[in-house]
């Protein structure tokens, strides 16, 4: 009987120890601390440094992925998509030469375009939603933060609506509300995007965040302002918010065209800088061949290099060539704004996101909608003659409407799918694309189609029609 | 009585030994029939007794109640004497007095009807007949115990019978017994022997023959946290020995696995050295996350093969496995029901591998050496099309898509040498690969303290055209057993470290076997390698070989068990284990693999992986018998802890091969920096209990509570557990009456909830991570959405299973019936990407059912001394099913899943041929539109179900084979599956600058043709998007049904009599191969396991080595 009772005594220990260990011990034990690599939200917004970390990575995501929208993809594809650009060699991007995106091919839309613009809106949502809360965040680095997430979300939803049309529209973090949130009407997303910018306007100053223009000041704002009011045929809006910038005094044109996409650039209103050491711009390493026996991927249609004017120097200083297959080949012209191809060259461009000669050009057209014609001829001059080109002789508002978009064309080409927005907001496209590519256009291919993947994963979202 | 043994002379060595052994004979003959005379009206009354630790004088009393002879003897004299032992039927009163007075201080003589007791005279009296003596002087027997194929049988126990009197064998099989008398018999045991008498009949020296126990039954199953029997176990367990394992010229322990257990479905990614397997027990019960089994080796958790221990992706994702050296392994068992896995708690839901590594065993030492050297060679052959084939083939493409052939898109045909032909198939995937090995293995110590140390050096080469590729391995381990004298304390460590160094080119060479045939030449007139011909570059696959990607991988596992017996019912235990394994990784992409028109420099990546893993797990075990049977019962706890630290350096822009890893030399901007954490913390309290009737109804009941860090603040614990039941039938008296052909029948079953754990770290915080620095100036990025609210996916386990045994348990048949059915799915849910992330982890109502049939046969079909033949056989069948998914329609799965269906149903168009006017491929319009449209959310539109890349059934069967000093293994592999169609299922489309199958020879060329394959193309016409179609329909699944001649192993071992003239104890020549045969039927690709255009295919290995023992 000893003996049990001795076993019943060592059980009884034994799980008592056990027990102990395991169960007082053991809610600590598996509590973990987290990563070092990681900072918890609830750390993040409790100091300036890290919480100015956060909307800095926004500007490091846009430029950090190479392929998507904020670093090049916009110029390209819209260029292919309008009559900027075309592919040299046989390609698998047909489908945006010739507007024949389908519901097969169209994926790239996703990791391209969609998904990157809603991941930075998501971030601005959070930021903005933090730095609210924040009691620890000084509030002059609050306001700065808050503004730039306003402008930073007011432009990726500017280029969403230009892409697909009507997009969800989201101010909110919380996926559960976002994940089945429909396709809001282009217009109600222009007021989002309006009321953004003016809220960035209030909150931030002249001065940029940082040192140069990487980072978004009050008249980024303005400047993406007017480019807004000019879409939504607001003139006097449009007007006045160029007015702002041009007015400032903080930017001028540079007279050597050379030097407007340097980093030093004084026409820069807002520029992406390069986080990558071994290449300057993305979208310099994407047109520029890679070796001096390599084709260039793409090339200046024939309409677009036949557009420029006799004696314009943009077509000197901004498009080049090469012969291909050298000697006996034929000449290839492309774009030649970035002219600097990786390979660890000295970084001296940055990649311009926004600059004045836009804001004159706005503000001609919106003076010319306006009918003043001196205005708006004075503004378009200042440009020409800084190409080489003599005064405009439009005198009329439709001359002169005709003439701004020709200057437009040939000043903003193969930058951010200017010319491609400028053909849709005017109407244009089904006479000009459509007599270029009589066999593929369709009215319907203005807009690209809503990624069918996106669709699958949240049917509220309806196709676009044509699709 | 069964005597069965053998009594030979044959031991004895030289004329002159065997000419005593008669004289002894005969002698012995004579003196035990006088014995046996004198002693007829005395002592040869036939006596049978039991006693334990008696008193003489309770003896005397027995034997006088039995045979009524008086013991005479004063209590004083008894008092020196000591307790005897003594278990005898049926024996002469003379050989139990002599058993008796054996050892004691204390003479007998018998006088009229009384055997007197008095104290022993220091006088040697001669041996002479006649009972009465009081001391027989003792005899020593010398005797050997060998098996029946001559092999010494070490650790037999050697015993008197009736006695505790006795021995064991040393590691020769040799024994040394001092015997009272010369007629005793002796009893020869062992667990692996059948157990046999043997009358001394008067000899000193023998040799002893015993047979070799087929007793399956009794071989002991590992359950982690403890043992039983086949015979006894309640849950499923599947165990593969050293033997099958060390048969197979495999570097990988998982590839030993392959086709030899039921329910375990083992896939090679690819045949490049180190690769990675995907190991799936009973099939996939989590739709996303981790279906990898847990891996235990000696107790201590190592990496799933899910856990990447590698940051740089590569073709080559090194198995973590490939650092385990199988020559190291003892036996793995794999546990698959919830009576077996349900006390691993949260990780045992996909089933555990146990791994448990070679021990040191007592005996005398031994030194082991065994070396091989062997060939691998890519199995299957593809055939391309030649130059004049392809050159048609491109230009009708391009003449069907009405394009005019230029330079830009037709290079291949304008500008390239089209009399150039290079055969890209057999120049980069058809050499030879080289594999060397070399084992050395020292064991031995005592009872109470032995040892075992193995080492180990491995090399394989590859099949591609450079020498400078290899994987190679290194390891020793040692394992040291003790035991205290008084046998209460036991300790068992081993320790054992490995390095692995795997060096192969970032991308697999298979996939540049489809370059055309007349691309330009490797090396130009001046030697150095070719980019480009006439302008056009082509991606030189010789420059790929310079772009190597070198994984050093290091693992050390140190465990140790300890247990003390506190009483001989009640044994602690504590268990301590740790793992460190540490990748480094190294890619290089120097300058001269790239176009030096390009102006390149070079690239370097170094990775820097490490995990550390230590293990508490303390246990209390506890048995007693309580009424007729016997309670087993067992607590113990667990604490855990993993720690995963990684860091990456990338360094560009480097302008000289020489300073690749001269990382130093580089300005500060060129090289990038960023590193990684995790940490994973595991607690639990985990508890047995069995109860074993009679050895005939068994219930054991097994569970835990555990507890991880791997979940949000309040969904870290939970509760898990199973019972197991079993009915051993054969054991009712009835069933021995009616079916007496039945040897062993059981039938059990269990029923149990397992958890998954298996997702990765810290995914329920809201953390914002480090990215790229702008203006040089910290970046962050949130790291995921955010739910802190999920739990363990929990898993059912449902088995009904039948153990049976004939013919003595010659043939052994297990079937099991399971079910699994995984609820509360953890998913890292998909959503639309304007949430902003592309996915959330979270629990879904979702259930997911496998449930299968499995056969497990083992059989000796023949046996005698000299030949013996084995077979095993194994089957499973299994369905995987959808069962529930709320809301699906609705989802982001809404065009992935499809209740009712399997988790890899695979939908798509009805693929009809090809339409002999357009010569485009045409499918079936289902739904009657008008048009071919693929699944919708709510609508199946044009779609169908074609089928599940799931095996439907698989299994394998091995025989064995020996005959004297040879042995023949083989193992057949059979998979009954569906697999992806290389030509349909190919992106780019057949016409395009690419060689094709020529398979494709047989395609549409004009208005009326009838052909399997449809028009070439090479971009944008309709054709094109057909294929993309195809991929799509039911021609992209066919049949990827195999078998396969997976291992063969003949060996030969020399002869006793060779091996001692050598003095060697085992000396054996072999010649193993693996994937030597492999028949498909339908399978037109390179290999129906790994199904990859792309991708290296397993390889068919030869090895030839020998094994010598000293």
């Amino acid at each position: 009987m000893r003996s049990v009772n001795n076993i019943a005594k060592y059980l009884v220990l034994t799980s008592i120890l056990i027990t102990c260990i395991l169960s007082g011990g053991c809610k600590k034990f598996v509590n973990v601390s987290p990563p070092f690599n990681q900072l918890p939200s609830k750390v993040v917004f409790t100091n300036d440094a890290t919480a100015s970390a956060t909307v800095n990575g926004i500007y490091s995501e846009m430029i950090n992925n190479s392929s998507q929208f904020t670093s090049g993809f916009t110029t390209l594809y819209s260029g292919l998509a309008a009559d900027e650009l075309y592919y040299y060699s046989s390609s698998t991007r047909d489908e945006f030469l010739n507007n024949q995106i389908t519901l097969v091919n169209h994926s790239n839309l996703t990791s391209w375009f969609w998904s990157p613009a809603y991941k930075y809106i998501y971030t601005a949502n959070l930021c903005i939603e933090e730095l609210n809360k924040s009691v620890n965040v000084s509030a002059s680095l609050k306001n700065t933060l808050t503004g730039e997430c306003k402008f930073l979300r007011a432009f990726c939803y500017f280029h969403l609506v230009n892409l697909f049309g009507d997009v969800p529209l989201e101010i909110t973090s919380n996926y559960q509300i976002n994940a089945t949130l429909p396709r809001t009407p282009v217009a109600t997303v222009y007021q989002q995007i309006i009321a953004d910018l003016k809220d960035a306007q209030n909150l931030l100053s002249n001065t940029y965040p940082t040192s140069e223009r990487v980072r978004v000041n009050k008249l980024a704002a303005a400047s993406l302002l007017a480019r807004v009011y000019l879409y939504n045929k607001e003139w006097v809006n449009a007007e006045s918010q160029a007015t702002s910038v041009i007015g400032s005094g903080i930017y001028s044109l540079e007279a050597n065209l050379n030097n407007v996409f340097l980093k030093a650039s004084n026409e820069a209103i807002w520029q992406l800088r390069t986080i990558s050491s071994s290449i300057n711009t993305v979208e310099g390493n994407l047109i520029l061949p890679a070796s001096s026996t390599s084709t260039p991927t793409f090339l200046l249609t024939n309409t677009l290099l036949n557009a420029f004017e006799a004696g314009d120097q943009r077509k000197i200083a901004w498009v080049t060539s090469r012969i291909f297959p050298f000697p006996t080949g034929t000449s290839l012209y492309y774009p030649y704004k970035y002219k600097i191809y990786g390979n660890n060259a000295p970084l001296t461009e940055y990649y311009v996101v926004l600059r004045l000669a836009e804001q004159y050009l706005i503000r001609a057209e919106a003076r010319a909608q306006q009918n003043n014609i001196v205005g708006s001829q004075a503004d378009l001059n200042i440009i020409r003659n800084r190409s080489g080109l003599g005064n405009t002789f439009a005198s009329t508002q439709t001359a002169l409407l005709s003439a701004i978009e020709q200057e437009r064309r040939v000043e903003l080409f193969a930058e951010w799918g200017n010319r491609w927005y400028d053909l849709k907001r005017t109407n244009r496209a089904d006479a000009i694309l459509g007599a270029l590519k009589p066999i593929t256009w369709q009215s319907t291919d203005t807009l690209f189609p809503i990624p069918q993947d996106q669709i699958d994963l949240n049917q509220a979202l309806l196709q676009n029609p044509g699709y | 009585m069964q005597l069965t043994a053998k009594l030979s002379p044959a031991s004895c060595r030289g004329i002159l030994t065997q000419k005593l052994f008669r004289v002894m004979k005969i002698t012995a003959i004579f003196l035990l029939a006088a014995s046996l005379h004198l002693s007829a009206k005395t002592l040869g009354q036939q006596v049978t007794l039991s006693v334990k630790d008696a008193t003489l004088k309770t003896v005397f009393l027995e034997l006088n109640r039995q045979t009524g002879f008086n013991f005479l003897y004063s209590d004083e004299t008894l008092a020196k004497a000591s307790p005897v032992t003594i278990n005898v039927k049926d024996a002469s009163l003379e050989d139990v007095l002599t058993l008796c007075f054996y050892g004691q201080p204390l003479s007998y003589s018998v006088e009229n009807n009384s055997i007197v007791v008095k104290p022993k005279v220091k006088v040697i009296t001669p041996s002479s007949s006649g009972g009465g003596q009081g001391e027989v002087p003792p005899i020593d027997i010398h005797g050997r115990v060998v098996n029946e194929k001559g092999e010494p049988v070490a650790g037999a126990s050697i015993k008197i019978k009736g006695t505790e009197i006795g021995t064991s064998t040393n590691d020769n099989g040799e024994f040394t017994l001092n015997a009272p008398l010369s007629n005793i018999i002796l009893v020869i045991s062992s667990v692996n022997i059948e157990t046999v008498e043997v009358r001394l009949n008067g000899r000193t020296n023998l040799t002893i023959t015993v047979k070799t126990l087929i007793k399956l039954l009794d071989e002991i199953i590992a359950k982690g946290y403890y043992n039983t029997t086949k015979k006894l176990n309640t849950g499923t367990v599947s165990k593969v020995t050293a033997e099958e394992i060390g048969k197979q010229p495999v570097s990988n322990p998982l590839a030993a696995l392959q086709g030899r257990v039921s329910g375990l479905f083992i896939t090679q990614g690819t045949g490049l050295p180190g690769s990675n397997f995907s190991v799936l027990i009973r099939g996939k019960n989590s739709i996303q996350n981790g279906n990898s089994p847990l891996y235990m080796i000696d107790g201590v958790p190592f990496l799933s093969d899910a856990d990447r221990l590698t940051q740089i992706n590569s073709i080559n994702s090194n198995s973590p496995f490939n650092t385990i050296n199988p020559d190291d392994i003892e036996s793995i068992e794999v546990l698959k029901d919830a009576d077996a896995t349900a006390i691993y708690g949260s990780r045992g839901a996909n089933g555990v591998i146990l791994i448990t590594t070679k021990k040191g065993k007592p005996g005398k030492t031994n030194l082991e050496i065994s070396s091989y050297a062997g060939w691998g060679r890519v199995t299957q052959t593809l055939d391309f099309m030649n130059t004049q084939q392809y050159l048609q083939m491109r230009r009708e493409a391009l003449s069907n898509d009405g394009v005019i052939p230029t330079q830009s898109n037709g290079y291949d045909l304008l500008v390239w040498d089209t009399t150039r032909y290079t055969n890209w198939k057999k120049l980069l995937i058809g050499s030879t690969s080289h594999t060397n090995k070399i084992q050395l293995r020292l064991s031995g110590g005592n009872e109470n303290n032995n040892f075992s140390l193995g080492s180990n050096y491995y090399k394989e080469t590859t099949v591609f055209p450079s020498s400078d590729l290899f994987d190679k391995r290194l390891s020793s381990s040692l394992s040291v057993n003790h035991k205290s004298a008084n046998n209460k304390f036991n300790s068992a460590t081993t320790v054992s470290y490995t390095s692995e160094d795997n060096k192969m080119p970032q991308q697999d060479l298979t996939n540049s076997i489809k370059l055309s045939p007349n691309a330009p030449r490797i090396y130009d007139s001046l030697g150095k390698l070719n980019f480009r011909e006439g302008g056009f570059s082509f991606s030189n696959p010789y420059a790929v070989l310079l772009k190597t990607y070198e994984t050093v991988t290091n693992r050390l596992n140190a465990n140790a068990n300890l247990s003390y017996k506190i009483l001989p019912q009640l044994i602690a235990k504590m268990s301590f284990g740790y793992t460190t394994v540490s990748s480094d990784e190294t890619t290089l992409i120097p300058i001269a693999s790239k176009d030096p028109a390009t102006s390149p420099t070079g690239n370097t990546q170094i990775g820097k992986n490490s995990y550390k893993s230590w293990i508490i797990e303390p246990q209390l075990e506890y048995s007693t018998p309580i009424g007729k049977g016997k309670l087993q019962a067992l607590i113990g706890g667990t604490l855990q802890e993993n720690k995963n630290e990684s860091s990456l350096t990338l360094a560009f822009g480097i302008t000289n091969d020489a300073l690749l890893l001269n990382l130093g030399s580089l300005p500060q901007s060129n090289v990038i920096f960023s590193n990684a954490y995790s940490q994973y913390r595991y607690v639990g309290v985990y508890g047995r209990l069995n109860y074993n009737l009679e050895d005939k109804y068994i219930v054991n009941l097994t569970g835990r509570r555990d507890g991880s860090s791997r979940f949000g603040p309040s969904k870290q614990f939970a509760n898990f557990g199973a019972v197991g039941i079993g009915w051993i039938f054969s054991r009712e008296k009835f069933i021995q009456n009616t079916l007496p052909f039945l040897s062993f029948g059981k039938l059990r079953g269990s029923y149990g909830l397992t958890g998954n754990d298996k997702i990765g770290d810290y995914q329920y915080l809201d953390t914002w991570t480090a990215g790229s620095a702008y203006q040089n100036l910290t970046a962050l990025r949130p790291t995921r959405l955010f739910n802190s609210d999920y739990a363990w996916e929990a898993i059912q386990k449902m088995e009904v299973a039948i153990d049976l045994g004939f013919l003595h348990d010659r043939i052994l048949l297990a079937v099991n019936w399971f079910r699994n059915k995984s609820d509360n799915q953890l998913l890292r849910y998909n959503l639309p990407a304007q949430t902003g992330f592309p996915n959330i982890f979270r629990n879904f109502p979702g259930v997911v059912e496998n449930k299968g049939i499995e056969f497990e046969l083992n059989s000796v079909n023949f046996k005698n001394k000299s030949f013996e033949w084995k077979t095993s056989f194994n089957f499973t069948k299994a369905q995987n099913k959808l069962l529930a998914f709320p809301g699906l329609e609705s989802s982001s799965y809404a065009t992935s899943y499809l209740v009712g269906q399997s988790l890899n149903v695979f939908l798509g168009y009805h693929f009809v041929g090809v339409d002999p006017q357009t010569g485009v491929y045409k499918f079936e319009d289902i739904n009657r539109d008008g048009n071919i449209t693929p699944r919708g959310a709510t609508s199946m539109n044009d779609y169908i179900i074609v089928g599940t890349t799931d095996p439907k059934y698989y299994g394998g069967i091995q025989n064995s084979l020996k005959y004297k000093g040879w042995q023949l293994d083989f193992l057949f592999q059979y998979v009954k599956q569906l697999g992806r169609e290389p030509v349909y299922t190919n992106t780019n489309p057949p016409g395009g600058a690419e060689n094709v199958p020529i398979a494709l020879l047989n395609r549409w060329q004009k208005p009326g043709d009838i052909a399997p394959y449809q028009r070439l193309t090479q971009t944008g016409s309709p054709a094109y998007f057909a294929l993309q179609s195809a991929a799509k329909s039911s021609a992209a699944l066919i049949d990827a049904s195999y078998i396969r001649l997976k291992n063969l192993s003949v060996s030969y071992s020399l002869p006793n009599i060779v091996l001692q003239r050598f003095k060697v104890d085992n000396f054996k020549f072999f010649i193993e191969g693996q994937n030597l045969l492999t028949i498909s039927k339908y399978y037109k690709g390179l290999d129906p396991e790994n199904q990859s255009f792309a991708l290296l295919p397993p390889l068919r290995m030869l090895t030839t080595g020998i094994q010598i023992t000293f």
